[in-house]
């Protein structure tokens, strides 16, 4: 599980659709959700196809602990 | 008449100034159905629409990104306005919109707080900071 500023990919998924389709399926499939921390936007994603897109766009994530 | 136009001035500064401190539907949709941007290089404002669409409803909206008072005001503003509303309307409401701030049309009072933006149309420079969620928006309704 990652988490990831907004800003870093709320863009990718207006320039990439296909992205915005594997963002929809774990959308559907509850494995990504939106966080605010100290006024900050973040998005937390479970879904590993996901997290190897982003991945493979240059976009890290910071691992967190599920709870 | 120039008393009462600087009070309304001010009210409208106020209401542009509490939307740019504490946007509405600022963040990241998990459930967003459709997603569009747009960027403002002169300002340096960049502005990611995510709309859910329930049938031809907006069911819910957000929008990320960073820009200047007049840019996430107009975006924090158009969110709280379009939310509900069919598609057809929130594009009706864009034309309306877009016809006070670039074109100087007379306001529509269905703008609600978006009226505050009104002076906009005599700041050429600043007309894109203000428009630029409602492009964002329109691509995301195509």
């Amino acid at each position: 599980m990652k988490r990831y500023p907004a800003h870093k990919v709320t863009p990718l998924l207006v320039q990439y659709p296909d992205l915005m389709e594997v963002w929809k399926e774990a959308a559907q499939a509850e494995l990504l959700r939106a966080e605010t921390r100290d006024g900050k936007n973040y998005v937390v994603v479970k879904d590993p196809s996901l997290i190897a897109r982003l991945k493979a766009l240059g976009v890290e994530g910071e691992p967190v602990e599920e709870v | 008449m120039g008393e009462s136009m600087s009070v309304l001035d001010e009210l409208y500064r106020e209401i542009i100034l509490k939307h740019y401190q504490s946007p509405k539907n600022f963040g990241v949709l998990p459930q967003a159905t459709k997603v569009a941007g747009g960027m403002n290089p002169s300002c340096g404002d960049q502005v990611e629409v995510m709309v859910r669409l329930e049938g031809d409803t907006i069911a819910d909206i957000r929008f990320q990104g960073q820009g200047c008072a007049i840019s996430t005001a107009s975006a924090s503003m158009m969110t709280e306005l379009v939310k509900g509303k069919k598609v057809a309307e929130a594009l009706e409401l864009s034309k309306k919109f877009q016809a006070m701030v670039v074109e100087g049309a007379p306001p529509d009072p269905a703008l609600g707080d978006l009226l505050a933006l009104q002076g906009v149309a005599k700041l050429p420079a600043r007309v894109k900071c203000a428009t630029l969620a409602w492009h964002a928006l329109e691509e995301a309704l195509r």
